[in-house]
């Protein structure tokens, strides 16, 4: 089953008086199976923020249609959980507070809501942490926490927005597993945007390589990544694979 | 980061000298304080300025023991009426500041929060604001007459303003990530306003209080010397006609205590809720 379909699908930005308005997404269509990992890999201003902003309801389509569960995309709320590329927690919160807020807001008592956030927590591995403020959490824990704030609203689907990118390499290796387990545990539908190539190939079903044209940012392929899990970053084939795309996006390495 | 090395200090630090430990550096503080007390008490001791221009430091302290104790008549009619005088003004300022400031708290959101608002506000606010509050002080003795009224009307004015500017700028900075984030979950604008936007532009809001409130103690000293009839305003103007300095200077030395400690007040009840917003002191 498709959960979300976007078809011919373009977003422009107007600019102010006399500006050229921006092009971000050109006649763009793409199919989202329903529990499948897609990852949107692509260069910077290549539309696959803009795709994400536009299922989370964030923005809207200037043409075309986007559709969640057949249904067009309103506003936000919470059947979409986004999780950011840079820390975006309630500062003023703790780590158990910024995860219940959700619940809270459909008022869920406040025990219960708890309750269910430290399960929450426990699920991502901050066991202990959840009283700390953000600012006494290190980047992995405030988006391991922002992920489970996240998942606490059981969500259709969960958009991921480069959520890894400003992380060291092990603590980033050690969160793609904890995402995969997820996932695993936690079937659902998860759109991964990233601009890591070994990443894509990694987390992905599917991997979806964006490009950045004059009309703007254009869907260049669908790859269906077909190797096992847990995937093995050195072997032969996961190198196929990550030619493939290094292809696709016109950059391979030639020094 | 002496909020870090402080509990070290205390864990191996026994008696005197973990005392001494800790209160050496801050000693260092009052040597300034000191020299300009004992070159104060010089200059007034040797007639270097004459008396009348400038009280000696014992006198002012003689006359405010006097005052606050009522102990030898130094000060005269105001012996032992210190705390009449300063519960008066404290007063003024307090009621004055809770109505101007909840104002502009008010005020400053929806200006923030709502373009519909702030275009029919803003320009009206933008345009008493640079009107300096003295400059109100005519109007407020005309419409309120001689007494608190005045100097209460007066504190709103002052309290009002950076109340206002300040949670308008605080409401309109808050970080759009956070309201993405706050929308993603299922915020709904009311929501959004009270769970997070208010938060989230808390430290911003109570610096302008803040400010505030130091403006508050300059108004009710202002008004209280023209239009009412009690106050530590009031006694400093009225000892200033009877040429009393050793009285004008107790009485600045009073308003400058009483401003230090409401502020200090009100940092203890804030800090508390604001310590997320603490990225440590520079040192």
């Amino acid at each position: 089953m498709s959960r979300i379909v976007a078809s011919h699908v373009s977003k422009r930005y107007e600019g102010a008086a006399g500006v050229a308005a921006t092009r971000a997404l050109a006649d763009f269509s793409l199919t989202v199976n329903d529990n499948e990992i897609l990852c949107v890999v692509g260069p910077s201003g290549c539309g696959k923020s803009t795709f994400l902003n536009l299922v989370a309801g964030f923005i809207h389509p200037s043409q075309g249609d986007l559709t969640v569960n057949g249904k067009p995309v309103g506003g936000p709320g919470p059947d979409r959980g986004v999780v950011f590329q840079e820390d975006a927690l309630f500062p003023w919160l703790t780590a158990v507070e910024n995860v219940a807020f959700g619940l809270e807001l459909r008022s869920v008592k406040r025990s219960v809501a708890r309750e269910r956030a430290a399960e929450a927590l426990k699920l991502v591995g901050l066991e202990g942490f959840e009283e700390h403020l953000p600012k006494a959490l290190s980047g992995g824990m405030k988006q391991r926490v922002a992920i489970s704030r996240v998942l606490v609203n059981d969500p259709d689907v969960m958009l991921l927005d480069e959520p890894f990118s400003a992380l060291d390499t092990f603590t980033r290796t050690s969160l793609q597993g904890e995402l995969l387990r997820i996932w695993q545990h936690h079937k659902r539908t998860f759109v991964f945007i990233t601009h890591n190539v070994e990443e894509a190939v990694l987390l992905g079903n599917r991997v979806a390589v964006m490009a950045k044209t004059s009309e703007g940012g254009t869907l260049v392929r669908e790859i269906e990544i077909q190797l096992p899990r847990p995937r093995d970053t050195t072997s032969a084939e996961f190198n196929d694979y990550k030619r493939q795309i290094l292809t696709a996006l016109n950059m391979e390495s030639k020094l | 980061m002496s909020a870090n090395a402080e509990p070290t200090i205390a864990a191996e630090g026994r008696g005197s000298r973990f005392e001494l430990r800790r209160w050496l550096p801050r000693l260092k503080s009052l040597i300034v304080p000191l020299i300009a007390a004992v070159v104060w008490e010089f200059v007034a001791r040797n007639h270097l300025l004459s008396s009348s221009l400038f009280p000696s430091l014992t006198g002012v302290a003689t006359v405010g023991v006097d005052w606050i104790f009522g102990t030898d008549k130094s000060a005269l009619v105001y012996s032992g009426t210190w705390l009449t005088h300063a519960g008066a003004s404290a007063q003024r300022v307090l009621l004055g500041f809770a109505i101007g400031s909840t104002a502009g708290l008010t005020l400053g959101v929806l200006t923030g929060w709502s373009v519909f608002w702030r275009t029919l506000l803003d320009p009206m606010v933008q345009c008493l604001r640079p009107i300096p509050v003295t400059a109100w002080v005519p109007l407020s003795i005309i419409w309120f007459g001689i007494g608190a009224p005045p100097a209460v009307g007066l504190v709103v004015i002052g309290a009002f303003f950076p109340s206002y500017v300040n949670t308008v700028h605080g409401v309109m900075q808050v970080e759009d990530k956070l309201i993405r984030a706050a929308r993603m979950l299922g915020a709904s604008r009311r929501q959004l306003l009270f769970r997070v936007v208010l938060p989230a532009s808390l430290p911003t809001i109570t610096t302008g209080m803040r400010i505030g409130l130091g403006f508050s103690w300059m108004c009710v000293i202002v008004s209280e010397m023209l239009a009412v009839k009690s106050g530590i305003g009031y006694v400093l103007w009225d000892s200033y006609y009877f040429a009393n300095l050793d009285m004008v200077v107790a009485a600045m030395a009073s308003v400058g205590f009483l401003g230090f400690l409401s502020d200090k007040i009100f940092r203890l009840v804030l800090l508390a809720r604001l310590s997320w917003a603490d990225q440590g002191e520079r040192t």
